[in-house]
């Protein structure tokens, strides 16, 4: 068959890839040093929760940063808080970024969980604007959070409505991740109506991040009409059941 | 050259179902009725029903025989022919679904139309589509989208002949050209390669397809589309990928 048969990439378009907008918020409150004061005596967990939070979240930047289709598809931006909320990383590709690292927010105090969650939904809309606005195709946004307290102001009432709500209009994916006994697991039962939130065991973080990075890339490609099962067995790696 | 129509289709299945063994989904059908006639049809089955290879498969064989009467009527009522292809559509899904112990939704998939007719020198046409997927036309004055995927708001999402709210999601055109004049229909994963979503613009590999049947059989354009959904097409994407083309020639241009 003649060359000029087959047709050459110059005749083709090249659609972007369909974009997977995720957005870890992240509990960086004092309490995530791992320091625990009894009376007069300092207990120090070792190692540090932040610092293997550190450790799992680039994990995950490199291993979805590995995947030929994902690399381009994923998206992430995160936000740090305590008593206050910060944009580490705004959204941009994972060819372009460094993973972040994570300080704690020691002179802050507090876990403001629905300032944070409300950060997190701007940034995403904001996203989903551009994309829109390019052309651009992209999944539902998915939003990680975790933290290890209990929030101390009422804003994640409001923050926890509003996620519910597009969760079960299916615009929304949530992973609320608890993490040790100081967990508010009731506050973030109501985050997500559709899948109980989950404990992570322990300080898991590198095996949620690679759970969580094989589930980005499971989406990443997917097509029409396919749903995206969890992968349920990888979860017993990292979560208490 | 007496003027005729000329058809061909192909579909191949995806890298993503090669890999996991899952039998390709995309269905594609031709129907050349006497000389002056043809009708093409394609499905595109949803990914996570395990039954909607059979849906897309049960969609297209049995689409013609269906709208048959309706479209041999000059007054084409589009309302009463999408309730009609849609209703008993969905009715042979529920007889299906009764032999196979299964569920309606198992056999879910998308749906793209063209039905041609060509006199003297013009070609009047129906064309129907539900889902992603797109629909083209060709004639001597332009290419043109006919009918753009229809989609939710995220790529994995988009409407199926299944669907309670399908009724609503399928669109009728209807119309009249002059000349030569041709039409393609593309599933999803074709359409990755031959549509750009950001404004709706087809590749220039379009006009080129369909400029083959200037020159080639019908037989010929068929290899060609299977050569090139196999080796190109498929390259673009993990998603299956079929097209389905009829085009008259021998029309001198208006």
């Amino acid at each position: 068959m003649a060359n000029d048969l087959i047709l050459r990439k110059k005749d083709l378009i090249e659609n972007p890839s369909p974009r997977v907008p995720i957005c870890l918020v992240l509990d960086c409150s004092p309490s995530m040093s791992g320091e625990k004061r009894l009376g007069s005596v300092i207990e120090q967990t070792n190692p540090r929760p932040i610092d293997e939070l550190n450790q799992g979240v680039q994990i995950f930047f490199n291993t979805v940063g590995e995947d030929v289709v994902t690399r381009y598809s994923a998206e992430v931006s995160v936000v740090a808080f305590s008593g206050s909320s910060e944009v580490i990383l705004d959204f941009d590709s994972l060819d372009r970024v460094d993973p972040p690292s994570l300080d704690l927010e020691m002179g802050h105090g507090g876990t403001s969980i629905g300032k944070a969650v409300e950060l997190a939904i701007n940034l995403l809309d904001r996203r989903k604007a551009e994309y829109q606005e390019a052309g651009v195709d992209y999944f539902q946004p998915w939003i990680v959070l975790m933290t290890d307290g209990q929030p101390t102001d009422d804003t994640h009432v409001e923050a926890a409505k509003e996620v519910s709500n597009r969760v079960m209009a299916k615009k929304l994916v949530i992973f609320p991740i608890g993490i040790g006994d100081g967990a508010d697991m009731d506050v973030l039962t109501k985050f997500s109506p559709k899948r109980p939130p989950l404990k992570l065991k322990g300080l898991n973080f590198k095996q949620f991040f690679e759970w969580l990075s094989r589930s980005v890339v499971a989406t990443s490609q997917s097509t029409p009409g396919e749903s995206i099962p969890l992968d349920v067995e990888g979860i017993k790696g990292w979560a208490e059941l | 050259m007496k003027p005729k129509i000329k058809t061909a289709c192909y579909a191949a299945k995806g890298r993503a179902h090669e890999i996991s063994g899952q039998p390709c989904q995309d269905k594609v059908f031709i129907k050349r009725i006497r000389k002056n006639c043809a009708f093409a049809a394609l499905a595109d089955g949803a990914g996570s029903e395990f039954l909607s290879h059979i849906g897309a498969y049960y969609a297209v064989s049995n689409l013609f025989s269906i709208i048959n009467d309706s479209i041999n009527n000059h007054l084409i009522d589009e309302i009463n022919l999408r309730k009609k292809i849609v209703t008993k559509l969905q009715i042979g899904f529920d007889e299906l679904a009764i032999k196979h112990n299964a569920l309606r939704n198992n056999f879910a998939c998308t749906l793209l139309f063209v039905y041609s007719k060509l006199i003297k020198k013009r070609t009047f046409y129906i064309a129907g589509h539900i889902g992603d997927g797109v629909i083209a036309l060709f004639n001597a004055k332009e290419s043109k989208v006919l009918s753009p995927p229809d989609r939710g708001e995220f790529s994995n999402s988009t409407f199926f002949l299944t669907s309670d709210n399908a009724l609503s999601h399928f669109r009728i055109y209807k119309g009249t050209l002059y000349g030569d004049a041709g039409f393609m229909l593309m599933s999803d994963g074709t359409a990755e390669s031959l549509y750009r979503n950001s404004d709706a613009a087809l590749a220039p590999a379009c006009a080129k397809i369909f400029r083959w049947a200037d020159k080639f059989s019908s037989k010929k354009i068929t290899r060609l589309l299977e050569k090139n959904s196999n080796y190109v097409f498929r390259e673009m994407t993990r998603d299956d990928c079929s097209i389905a083309l009829m085009r008259t020639v021998g029309i001198k241009h208006v």
